[in-house]
């Protein structure tokens, strides 16, 4: 269960406030609204990546606030998945490594097998030796994706997960989340992508 | 992928960012190192002449002070006459210890060194307390014997041809730091057969017994200033002079001082230039280490943990730029040692391996904090950014 209480936060003149919401285990909460409402800054608190200026944030009844240096990192390790909106790739990494070193670092235990039947579902199994510097907009994604998908953690975050995508990739990457929330996974996705908050169980629309 | 490969994985991959660090670690280990090596050297040189001669007082001829410091300090090859033997005076003054002579010539062109003439030192060897320092065949030199300075370039056993003569090289100096390492060491008695040959007697007037130099050894609890002043007494009128060696050295001290001083500040400078060069470079490669960490800490990674993959990337690039470093300085210095002693014209002797050792981790030391300070810098800045701002393309 994660529960968002009265949260506020304000970059200058941007930013929100007043955002209460709760999503139950297993269930698709969708994060739309125009851009520069403030989204991906709510997936950023909800995932403690980002301090809110007010309100709190519990996530399995535990208040963010109380979690700090490994405890915190524990929570992104082992509970909340976070595919991020900017190019987060380690560029020295290839594909492969980037996709493995992450699972690594959580303490789980990927094969390159598992990490292959991933990157072959998501079509992106012909960069695996490649280099994030050379692959394209939509394969970025894609790979971001696969390495939180790989973390295998009971919350899954991600922001503008479709964006960049030609139709083909972007409808396997809805299928992919759906079979994630059908699996008992926890979904927070932000996007404006319709189709993909057809399957949402609650839907949090954000005015700027 | 445990740390230390990923820190290689970094490294062979941002190939432009790790040589421009392994360079600058390079070039900052050659100036610490090899500055400090190469002034040790010359400062272990200078106490070598203070503090193992062993010799208390010289005499020397006034007219010929500058001929003799060249020869003690330069290694400069020339021949010092007396006119008068002073010894027997000397040695019956109250306070003396010991008196030993010697006699310096310079041979002929030979074989095998550099054009020019080689120092041959002749000595008493049973009442030599100097050259027994460096060698302990000092006290039983044949007639047909010689010693070989350090850097003279003979081996034991060898023979050399000297004034006409065959000598066999009974021993090899240890290194002296002074002009003896490019010497000749043979005893009186074969400088006289030298002196007083015919053959020679354009050179040396056909005369046994000369003398270019007396070094005195005071005796256990006398005072050094009361001596002196007898032994100035007794010389008056002789046109020979008493000298302590600080007194002979003095020019040479101030050289070193000079030496030193300005290796020091070509030292500093290269480190200043170095460090700066090493923050500008982290301070350019921040945004790139702010989006890996905001990257590394999105998956759980934590931050000791990021701390430790940034600092072996750093660790590896530190040592391989500091044995680099290291062993550049160790390639120029030791084998060129004797090289660089006749060109510096300064005493210069290579310190122990127990300091070299303590000058290589005072380098490391020095290398090491200036590194350890840079990531620091560039760790602190990253974790006081909000981790979801760290991956933002324009902080």
């Amino acid at each position: 269960m994660i529960t968002g209480t009265n949260l506020a936060k304000h970059f200058g003149a941007n930013g929100f406030g007043g955002v209460s919401f709760s999503v139950g285990r297993g269930q698709f909460a969708g994060v739309t609204g125009a851009s520069g409402c403030g989204k991906t800054t709510l997936l950023n608190i909800l995932t403690g990546m980002l301090k809110p200026d007010s309100g709190t944030v519990c996530v399995d009844g535990t208040d963010l606030r109380t979690l700090r240096g490994k405890a915190l990192s524990a929570l992104r390790a082992q509970k909340i998945g976070y595919m991020m909106q900017g190019n987060v790739l380690l560029p020295d990494l290839t594909v492969m490594q980037n996709l493995l070193f992450p699972a690594q670092l959580a303490g789980k235990k990927v094969t390159e097998a598992q990490a292959e039947a991933l990157a072959e579902q998501l079509r992106i199994s012909s960069i695996l030796g490649s280099y994030p510097a050379g692959i394209s907009g939509g394969e970025y994604r894609r790979v971001m994706l696969a390495r939180i998908l790989l973390l295998d953690t009971p919350v899954l975050a991600a922001d503008e997960p479709t964006s960049n995508l030609d139709s083909v990739s972007a409808q396997i990457v809805r299928e992919i989340l759906h079979a994630r929330k059908e699996s008992g996974v926890t979904l927070l996705v932000a996007t404006h992508d319709r189709e993909l908050l057809q399957g949402a169980d609650t839907v949090i629309c954000m005015d700027r | 992928m445990n740390t230390g490969k990923y820190a290689l994985q970094v490294i062979s991959h941002s190939r432009f960012r790790s040589l421009t660090v392994f360079l600058l670690v390079f070039v900052t280990t050659v100036c610490v190192f090899g500055s400090a090596l190469f002034t040790d050297n010359i400062r272990n040189g200078a106490d070598r002449i203070y503090g193992n001669t062993g010799t208390d007082l010289y005499i020397v001829p006034q007219e010929y002070l500058e001929s003799t410091k060249d020869l003690l300090f330069k290694g400069k090859a020339c021949m010092l006459p007396f006119k008068t033997d002073v010894s027997d005076s000397i040695r019956a003054l109250e306070g003396v210890g010991a008196v030993s002579r010697q006699l310096y010539l310079e041979t002929l062109e030979m074989d095998c060194c550099d054009a020019g003439g080689l120092q041959i030192v002749a000595y008493e060897p049973e009442t030599d307390f100097a050259v027994r320092k460096w060698t302990d065949k000092a006290q039983n030199l044949g007639a047909d014997e010689i010693l070989a300075g350090s850097a003279a370039c003979f081996t034991t056993g060898e023979t050399v041809d000297v004034f006409g003569r065959t000598f066999t090289v009974a021993g090899v100096l240890d290194e002296t730091g002074m002009g003896y390492d490019q010497s000749l060491f043979l005893s009186y008695e074969a400088a006289d057969g030298i002196t007083g040959d015919a053959d020679y007697a354009y050179m040396f007037g056909q005369k046994a017994g000369l003398l270019s130099m007396l070094l005195i050894q005071q005796a256990d609890g006398s005072d050094i200033s009361a001596l002196t002043e007898s032994v100035r007494s007794t010389l008056e009128g002789s046109g020979l002079s008493v000298y302590a060696i600080g007194d002979l050295a003095a020019g040479m001290k101030s050289s070193i001082r000079m030496m030193t001083a300005a290796v020091r500040i070509m030292n500093v400078f290269a480190v200043v230039i170095a460090s700066v060069s090493l923050f500008a470079m982290v301070t350019l490669t921040f945004h790139q280490r702010r989006k890996t960490a905001g990257s590394l800490l999105s998956v759980g990674c934590t931050k000791g943990r990021i701390l430790r993959l940034f600092a072996a990337e750093y660790l590896w690039l530190f040592a391989a730029g500091a044995l680099a470093g290291i062993l550049l300085v160790c390639i120029i210095l030791l084998p060129l040692h004797n090289v660089i002693k006749t060109a510096l014209e300064l005493p210069y002797k290579l310190i122990s391996a127990g300091g070299a050792a303590a000058i290589t981790a005072k380098t490391l030391l020095t290398v090491l904090v200036m590194l350890a300070a840079a990531l620091s810098f560039t760790f602190v800045r990253i974790m006081k950014i909000e981790p979801a701002l760290l991956t933002e393309e324009n902080l």
